[in-house]
């Protein structure tokens, strides 16, 4: 039947109408808050100091600047397409987390597609070219299981060659960048030991970012679980922010052994046991004993003569 | 059997899909290594951005970058343990190019100025040009994919080279002469 143009004409305004309603809906939709924003735009951009993390994901310092532009560019008014532009002109295409459509991208797109069309090739030719089948006495011979075990062997080989292939191709070229001198890569820059954690926490800190710095410690601390430096600058730094739950725990293996930070590992856990009478005295009178021209100590003889 | 039939059997077919599947997860893991090395390049031939701010001694500071000055500005943090190592040797540099009308400038990014001063003061670099940079958005801005990272632009103001990692005097020699 062929439709006339009494019948599209209608048909044509119901959809018009209907389009205007649903722009109308979608463009009344509240704007999510700005950190849910930052947060979108930040898993569409690659850690450029990572393998494989987003922005969003990373807890690099460059993933973090990354993100602290995002935030500025977003509460300027950009959009998240001219944000991500911005940071293509920088960092080139490849900082968009989506693979690109062109060069060696394009393959990522183009196999899996091709292996599904192939695939759907080979199950459309064996159906037509299926027939009820009569195993024969050689086919109840053959051993079916050993033929399983090297089919998952022989996948297992191939799966890691697939992957080593191209990785091995490419690898090579991104340290080669480098080669020549013995000047480290910046993934190995951006490696940072506990002592440098530390460094960084103490100058987020000294900044008045005080959760910077926690991060900064507890980045510390994971890597050397028994620094005495980790623990009782995030032990002071969680006691100043009033989180008193795991300061004990984080400073007492530090106020026995003699070394560096024992004295302000007493002053930490002395304060953190304000309120609690004889412990809080008696460790804040050692702290005094092991440092007694410590810049804290004349406000710690006052503490102890108030009481 | 024929090549056609042979590749039809479960177990070519098994080795055929399994071999795709490494392959674009192999693509996929290199390509996503690559990021680091892309970046570097992303900016080269590019006007520099704009460097502008305080430095860590409270004073203004602008970077004019197309004034016929060949200029190194160098990415770095008092945190970082390989910066704490270059920063004399950038200051050395500093003051044998001055004659030749080169600039080093230096932001200091994610950082103290506290913690950035007494480097420079334990260093002997307190004439060194270190831009204040506490979120780090001008690290982002000149490309910087990690610390410590050097970019040298032209009397033009062009991005004309990118190291990452920590600098030798070869290299900054060669840059010199390479773009002055």
């Amino acid at each position: 039947m062929v439709m006339t143009r009494r019948v599209w004409i209608p048909v044509l305004a119901v959809l018009a109408v209907l389009a205007a309603v649903v722009a109308l809906v979608l463009t009344r939709q509240p704007t999510p808050p700005l950190s849910t924003r930052v947060d979108r735009v930040a898993k569409t951009l690659r850690c450029p100091a990572c393998n494989g993390e987003s922005v969003a994901a990373s807890d690099t310092p460059i993933a973090r600047s990354m993100r602290s532009e995002i935030t500025l560019q977003l509460r300027k008014g950009r959009s998240p397409d001219q944000v991500r532009q911005w940071f293509v002109a920088r960092y080139g295409a490849d900082i968009v987390t989506t693979p690109s459509t062109r060069g060696p991208e394009l393959l990522l797109w183009a196999l899996p597609a091709g292996v599904l069309l192939a695939g759907g090739l080979v199950l459309l030719v064996r159906s037509r070219g299926h027939r009820p089948h009569v195993q024969d006495s050689t086919d109840l011979a053959r051993p079916r299981a050993l033929d399983g075990r090297r089919v998952l062997a022989a996948a297992v080989v191939c799966a890691a060659a697939g992957a080593a292939v191209p990785a091995a191709v490419a690898l090579p070229g991104r340290v080669g960048s480098h080669a020549g001198s013995s000047a480290p890569t910046t993934a190995t820059a951006d490696r940072l030991g506990p002592a440098d954690w530390v460094r960084l926490g103490r100058s987020l800190d000294r900044r008045g970012d005080q959760p910077g710095a926690e991060h900064a410690y507890r980045q510390a601390l994971a890597l050397a679980p028994h620094s005495a430096a980790a623990r009782t600058r995030l032990a002071f730094d969680l006691l100043r922010r009033g989180h008193l739950s795991s300061v004990e725990r984080l400073v007492r293996p530090v106020t026995g052994p003699p070394g560096r930070y024992r004295p302000l590992a007493l002053l930490v856990l002395g304060l953190a046991q304000r309120g609690r009478g004889e412990p809080f005295v008696a460790t804040l009178h050692r702290f005094l004993q092991l440092a007694p021209d410590h810049p804290a100590a004349p406000q710690v003889r006052r503490l102890l003569r108030s009481r | 059997m024929t090549l056609g039939r042979r590749l039809l059997r479960p177990f070519s077919l098994t080795i055929g899909l399994v071999v795709a599947a490494g392959l674009v997860v192999g693509l996929g893991i290199a390509l996503g290594a690559r990021g680091g090395e892309a970046a570097g390049r992303a900016m080269l031939g590019a006007p520099a951005p704009a460097l502008r701010g305080t430095t860590v001694t409270g004073v203004d500071y602008r970077l004019h970058p197309a004034r016929g000055h060949l200029t190194l500005v160098n990415i770095w943090a008092a945190w970082c343990a390989p910066c704490r190592d270059e920063i004399p040797l950038l200051a050395r540099a500093a003051a044998d190019y001055r004659t030749r009308g080169v600039r080093v400038v230096t932001i200091d990014t994610r950082d103290g100025p506290v913690a950035a001063r007494a480097l420079l003061s334990d260093a002997h670099a307190q004439d060194l040009v270190a831009v204040k940079d506490p979120d780090g958005r001008l690290a982002v801005a000149w490309g910087a994919t990690g610390v410590p990272e050097t970019v040298v632009v032209d009397g033009h103001g062009i991005v004309r080279a990118r190291r990452l990692g920590v600098v030798s005097r070869g290299w900054l020699d060669s840059q010199v002469r390479r773009w002055s």
